[in-house]
């Protein structure tokens, strides 16, 4: 065949294909779904990372009523009343904590104790008390010699009052050792210390971050694979069912029709995302103590690692995408596709569900076999390399980490062109299979037909 | 020739589809093909569209191999009808001209005519779920039609249309053949082939057991059937001499004699049963043609009768 009738035989092809890719895209975008779709799942994503810490910041607006019994003897009641004075609510000026009264209460005179103590129980029954710190005569003994009764938790108020009371105590106690040394100096020597990491440029890094980052990165490629894919299947399996399909591939080749479906569909995935992109970068240049965390910043504008996870996540994109039409084009209702649905999730998922241990150690011999596994490498590779590196000294391409990607890069694309080409050959007697469940051995006569 | 199909054979797993069936669809002709259900008609049809793939022969356009070119100059209503649900009539028209790359500009200026020609032009922004399913079909004919195909492949087109539309897809089956173009459409209900073909052709079994034009088939069966109304019981016309099949309908008894018979005697021994209406020798219908063609095989008869009642 001549050159130019195989370009215009290439150039008509390409023409079908735009038709439909053009079909898929615009009965997407311009459903109400998608609309919706596009407002509601970042405030969703937004109030799932940011909600619960941001619930948890909320300070309580009212003070919180407080009594203390003190039985010991040795001023902890008042010391203790004396520490908590500084916290204040919301507003910076009035104390978070308003104490009643501290009963102080000699050891041997339990008549007295026992009224006081009913008294206050029945006003934090009454709500007119929420805690009531005790000290007994053992506080500074034993651990248990000081509790509070309340009638309702609060994490922070206890995290507060636990430090408060064990430098108290801590004190006392070594008072109490003769030790001659400064009390003070003591308290400091045993204090816990934070241990930080350092890359190998001198910045403060902090592995929880790496990883709180790395995770996004995979969650959004799994979240992004799972909607788009699901989409393609469901789509496929529409037209199957509506019997349309038939006069689909009357028009245009049974690959067209799939190639349109994928690119198609997965451009409207993207217009999503990259509106969010968009919306996202507006909303940080524009909007005010929105500049976040320097690690972070420092990690999602990495060019060399924005680079490969766009890559990483165009290809993952597409080999799921094609591997859920041929899911579509196999079974003949969704129903029957739910149960081939775990074993992809489980796929996606994997390097989450192992996540720990791939971070420990991102080049272990398990990881990197991983990686090498097209079902894998998009999510794998994208989680290694936000663990690796950020660590490096130099951000040039030039090192060992990029040369594995670049490697796990080709296998993927190779995969990639493999199970497009594999799926067009089952996709295009599957869709027009109907009613029946089609085995294994059937599918591998479709691939050798 | 418009389309040859030579020796096609298409083998499944438990059966023989299609056997070494040759055909030959002249241009601008209405072509029929007619069989039983299950006969092959089907898989013929998919096998031209390029659907199926049959195992040997080959099917030629225009004299050369079916090509790619020839998805866009054919229309075709497959027999499982089925339409995007979701969208309005203009944008799933719209779609499936644009598949045959056809203007969308001609297609604007069609849609009503078309539309209006088939008593959809109200529903014209409607969602296609909204139409009944005889709407639907009436639909999914437009589309098959409305990128002025050069060739139309129909399959089962009329099976649940009623009468009046059944009329009205004709018509415009006429009309597509006066403007020149070529209809191959498969049915198993004999009368709607003898109303429309020019040619035709009988598959049974996944052979072709008779092709021809109508008039060719008709007059190779010659004048041996005679059609009487009478009133009273019309069983003893079974036993008398000559009388070599026997139909009985409400309206009228249909009887084949041998070739040396006298019509002329069989009618006195009726008129001296039973009182007369009508007497009428008449070319046989498809019917009795497809009947006594595929006669060696009688499983036929019971399918094809229960489609003809």
């Amino acid at each position: 065949m001549p050159t130019q009738a195989i370009l215009a035989k290439w150039g008509d092809s390409m023409h079908k294909f735009f038709i439909v890719f053009k079909h898929e895209y615009t009965q997407v975008v311009k459903k109400k779904s998608f609309l919706i779709g596009l407002i509601i799942t970042p405030l969703f994503l937004g109030l799932m990372m940011f909600g619960p810490a941001m619930l948890a910041k909320q300070k309580s607006s009212t003070t919180e009523h407080l009594a203390v019994i003190d039985q010991s003897n040795e001023n902890i009641g008042n010391e203790f009343v004396e520490s908590i004075a500084n916290y204040q609510l919301e507003d910076s000026t009035t104390a978070y904590y308003n104490v009643d009264k501290v009963f102080e209460i000699d050891t041997s005179n339990t008549e007295q104790f026992n009224r006081i103590n009913d008294s206050l129980k029945n006003l934090i029954i009454e709500k007119d008390l929420k805690y009531l710190l005790v000290v007994t005569p053992l506080a500074l003994t034993t651990d248990s010699g000081i509790y509070i009764v309340s009638s309702a938790d609060n994490i922070v108020t206890y995290s507060r009052f636990r430090w408060q009371l064990s430098r108290i105590i801590s004190s006392k106690r070594l008072e109490l050792s003769e030790i001659n040394i400064p009390i003070d100096s003591v308290l400091n020597m045993t204090q816990r210390i934070d241990l930080v990491t350092k890359d190998l440029k001198g910045t403060t890094v902090s592995l929880e971050k790496k990883f709180f980052i790395a995770f996004i990165f995979v969650m959004m490629i799994y979240m992004l694979i799972l909607i788009n894919g699901q989409m393609v299947m469901r789509s496929v399996i529409d037209e199957k069912n509506s019997r349309i399909m038939e006069v689909l591939v009357s028009s245009v080749t049974p690959f067209q029709l799939m190639l349109g479906k994928i690119f198609g569909l997965g451009a409207a995935t993207l217009t999503q995302v990259l509106i969010w992109i968009i919306a996202g970068l507006t909303f940080a240049t524009f909007g005010s103590g929105m500049s976040g965390n320097q690690t972070i910043q420092d990690i999602i504008f990495n060019p060399y690692l924005l680079i490969y996870f766009v890559i990483f996540f165009i290809l993952g994109f597409l080999l799921y995408s094609t591997l859920f039409a041929l899911l579509g084009a196999v079974v003949s209702n969704e129903k029957e596709a739910q149960n081939f649905l775990f074993p992809i999730v489980m796929c996606l998922i994997l390097p989450i569900v192992i996540g720990m241990y791939i971070i420990q150690d991102p080049n272990s011999l398990v990881a990197r076999i991983l990686s090498f596994i097209p079902l894998f490498t998009p999510t794998m590779m994208v989680l290694r390399l936000n663990i690796i590196i950020p660590s490096l000294m130099s951000n040039s391409f030039f090192q060992p980490a990029f040369y594995e990607a670049t490697l796990a890069v080709i296998v993927l694309a190779c995969s990639v062109v493999g199970v497009i080409w594999l799926t067009a050959k089952i996709f295009r007697v599957g869709i027009l299979m109907h009613g029946k469940r089609v085995t294994l051995p059937e599918i591998i006569k479709w691939v050798k037909y | 020739m418009l389309l040859e199909l030579k020796n096609i054979r298409k083998e499944y797993e438990d059966k023989v589809a299609v056997d070494s069936l040759s055909l030959e669809i002249p241009k601008g002709v209405i072509y029929g093909i007619i069989g039983p259900n299950g006969a092959g008609k089907t898989t013929t049809i998919r096998m031209v569209m390029n659907i199926t793939i049959p195992d040997s022969g080959e099917i030629l356009f225009e004299r050369k191999q079916v090509d790619e070119t020839f998805r866009d100059r054919v229309g075709y209503l497959p027999e499982e009808r089925g339409l995007y649900k979701k969208m309005t009539l203009t944008e799933v028209v719209n779609y499936m001209a644009a598949l045959k790359d056809y203007p969308s500009s001609k297609v604007k200026e069609k849609l009503d005519y078309w539309l209006k020609r088939v008593d959809l032009l109200e529903y014209k922004d409607k969602k296609v779920e909204e139409l009944s399913k005889g709407m639907q079909q009436k639909l999914q004919f437009i589309t098959t039609i409305i990128h002025e195909p050069e060739i139309i492949i129909l399959d089962e087109i009329f099976s649940g249309l009623d009468p009046l539309n059944i009329e009205l897809i004709k018509d415009i089956i006429m009309d597509l053949k006066r403007d020149g173009k070529t209809i191959l459409f498969s049915t198993h209900v004999m009368e709607q082939a003898e109303k429309l073909c020019d040619n035709l052709c009988m598959i049974s079994q996944g052979q072709k057991v008779l092709d021809g034009t109508l008039t060719e088939i008709k007059s190779k069966f010659g004048k041996n059937s005679i059609q009487i109304s009478i009133e009273g019981d019309g069983q003893f016309i079974k036993e008398l001499p000559g009388v070599k099949s026997f139909r009985e309908t409400n309206n009228y008894i249909e009887i084949k004699i041998d070739t040396h018979s006298d019509t002329n005697q069989i009618l006195k021994s009726v008129v001296d049963k039973v009182l007369v209406k009508r007497f009428e020798i008449v070319e046989p219908s498809l019917y009795e043609i497809f009947i006594e063609t595929a006669n060696a095989d009688p499983s036929d008869f019971s399918k094809m009768g229960g489609q003809h009642a």
